[in-house]
């Protein structure tokens, strides 16, 4: 089993995607438990993900590796439904673009690798109204909940995100970082947010951190 | 007396003026500057360059306008993804907002190949816009020339040069928000053969209008822009096959019909910096948005390129005018020195940015951007 373990892995990060959903394939027919395959799989998208951080690799190439992890999940997900199987998730993060903002290749790219480090993702898209992330933080219970924008117009619209998580309750159990291409120390400040995340790497760092978990 | 126009010919030209040239990129800023609607400054032709007026003055003027001081509306209807805009989508005060989607598919390239591009664009826009007539698109394209026309000529009547007349995006970069940049970017690994082919139509294409509208309009300089078509998005491999081939053709294209080539680099193009050092020497005009390490391209294109920028987005409407001087003046120490350097805004001047702290950018080119 290490074998073909080994073979997916590779295969995810040398993006062959043909490849890839005929070994999850093969290795489901051949009974095997979907838990182990999604082991697989994760460690070919971390180890792209470590060489994106290194330079080695770049965004298209991670776009695809995700994109590869998605469709293998297409195969993964009724098979872990049956075996009853509950993957542990590292913490519930619930993630989107802000009011006004249409951005969303790095928020992508940012759940990608969340996603791939082991954390249960609620992706709420663009243009989310602060309302919409308080509703979803709530319903599922968040541990942290992840800004995107690349406005500077948006900067508002996060502050007033901010404030409607403190208005509801939810500001002391869960923690809330921004990001996106203008955001900075300064616009973390000037929002009221706990967390600010220069690229997805350091997302995945900050989230946790912030979960406290290794 | 110096003329603005004489101030940045030198600095294209990679010569030393008498002060580092202003060249913000304001467009959208002198809505709110001059306190119009953002559908007035999109759409209503006589309100965008009374706002466009007000400013120039409120300001003490600058060295040349980049996008002519015409509405941007109609030029955006003729951009090929679909752009929600205020006072039609949307509530008449917001700024207009691109949706990104794919509105190309997978059968296009094979289309594009069989027709050609231009032919492609016709019916491709019927898509966008159901509503248009077989004469919209050429109807369009004549208004934006002529508003073009009028508005650099005005300016320049007053020897302040415009420098765009004709506008282009890289094809990869133009293809990819047809297709989205996720659906781009799988075929990029799916089908890397049809999409090279196809780029290269695309390519041939784009230029001729471009410099069909350049010719029909004025303008010192035909604008290229790469958005997501730098290392910060594609490895090197693919920006040689996908993106660079483009450029290179492009810019000679540009330069043989008599203008400079204005590339506007957003996103980080740190790592593509050296093939930017085979262009052509003093016909290029490079502007960076504040996330290309512009100091480093300095020194990577002092004597080969004109660079412009890179005053950005965060800093002008979250810093201070101190602050604000203060980063003028570290782009005036690190890139003035030999010339070639023409102070202006990371992409388009923020439109929210504060009034007092592009009054201090206006004020530290002018007094500290001496040579002397
Ligand atoms: C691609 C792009 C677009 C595409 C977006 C496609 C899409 N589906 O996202 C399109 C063409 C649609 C677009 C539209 C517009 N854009 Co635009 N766009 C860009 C561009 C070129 C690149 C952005 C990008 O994708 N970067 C790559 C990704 C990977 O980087 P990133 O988003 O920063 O994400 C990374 C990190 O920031 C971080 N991160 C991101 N999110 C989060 C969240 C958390 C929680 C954390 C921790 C980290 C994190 O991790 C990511 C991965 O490393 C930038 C230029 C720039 N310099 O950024 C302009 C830019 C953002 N756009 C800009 C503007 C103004 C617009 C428009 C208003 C139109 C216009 N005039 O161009 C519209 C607005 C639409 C709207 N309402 O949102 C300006 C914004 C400036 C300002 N004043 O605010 C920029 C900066 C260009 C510029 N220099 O002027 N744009």
């Amino acid at each position: 089993m290490a074998d073909t373990s080994e073979q997916l892995t590779r295969a995810i990060l040398e993006l062959r995607e043909e490849e890839v959903l005929q070994l999850v394939r093969q290795r489901l027919a051949a009974g095997e438990a979907p838990l182990e395959i999604i082991a697989a799989l994760r460690q070919g998208v971390a180890e792209v993900g470590q060489k994106f951080e290194k330079g080695e690799y770049f965004l298209t190439e991670l776009i695809m590796a995700g994109k590869i992890f998605k469709e293998a999940m297409v195969d993964l997900e009724p098979a872990l439904e049956r075996s009853r199987q509950q993957s542990q998730a590292l913490g519930t993060v619930v993630i989107g673009t802000v009011k006004g903002d249409l951005h969303d290749i790095g928020k992508n790219i940012v759940i990608i690798m969340l996603r791939s480090a082991g954390f249960l993702v609620h992706d709420l898209g663009i243009d989310v109204p602060p309302q919409t992330f308080v509703n979803k933080v709530r319903e599922v219970n968040a541990d942290l909940l992840g800004l995107s924008g690349l406005l500077t117009v948006s900067f508002n619209p996060m502050k007033e995100t901010v404030a409607a998580m403190h208005a509801a309750g939810l500001r002391e159990r869960c923690r809330i970082m921004i990001g996106g291409g203008p955001t900075d120390e300064r616009v973390r400040a000037y929002t009221g947010a706990d967390y600010v995340g220069q690229d997805a790497g350091q997302a995945v760092r900050l989230a946790k951190a912030a979960l406290g978990v290794a | 007396m110096v003329t603005p126009k004489e101030r940045v010919l030198k600095a294209l030209n990679l010569e030393t003026p008498d002060r580092v040239p202003l060249v913000p990129q304001l467009q959208q800023f002198a809505a709110r500057y001059a306190g119009i609607t953002m559908e007035e400054h999109l759409f209503d032709t006589e309100k965008c360059a009374g706002a466009f007026d007000v400013t120039w003055r409120g300001l003490g003027g600058w060295d040349a306008w980049v996008m002519a001081p015409r509405p941007e509306g109609f030029v955006n209807d003729l951009r090929p993804i679909p752009i929600a805009q205020p006072g039609r989508e949307l509530p008449p005060d917001v700024m207009y907002q691109v949706h990104e989607k794919p509105i190309m598919t997978v059968d296009d390239y094979e289309r594009i190949l069989d027709v050609g591009y231009k032919a492609f664009l016709r019916d491709y826009f019927f898509r966008l816009h159901p509503d248009w007539q077989s004469t919209t698109l050429h109807e369009r394209a004549v208004l934006i020339r002529d508003l073009q026309k009028a508005a650099i000529a005005k300016y320049e009547a007053q020897n302040v040069p415009t420098l765009v007349g004709g506008i282009a995006e890289t094809p990869f970069d133009e293809i990819s928000q047809m297709r989205s940049f996720e659906e781009f970017t799988f075929d990029l690994f799916r089908r890397p053969d049809l999409v090279e082919r196809v780029l290269r139509v695309v390519t041939k294409d784009i230029t001729d209008t471009a410099l069909r509208m350049a010719k029909g309009a004025g303008g010192l300089a035909v604008w290229i822009a790469g958005l997501r078509s730098s290392c910060a998005f594609v490895s090197p491999a693919q920006f040689e096959r996908f993106v660079w081939p483009s450029i290179q053709y492009m810019v000679e294209h540009i330069i043989d019909a008599g203008f400079y080539a204005y590339l506007h680099l957003d996103q980080d193009w740190t790592k593509n910096l050296p093939y930017l050092r085979s262009l052509p020497r003093g016909k290029c005009l490079v502007h960076f948005d504040g996330w290309t390490d512009i100091f480093k391209a300095k020194e990577v294109l002092r004597d080969h390129m004109c660079i412009m920028g890179d005053v950005g987005p965060t800093l002008l409407t979250l810093g201070s005018p101190d602050e604000v001087s203060q980063y003028c003046r570290k782009l005036i120490d690190g890139l003035a020195p030999g010339g070639g350097f023409l102070l202006g805004s990371g992409c388009e001047l923020a439109p929210d940015a504060k009034r007092e702290n592009v009054e201090a950018m206006f004020e530290t080119c002018r007094e500290y951007g001496a040579y002397s």
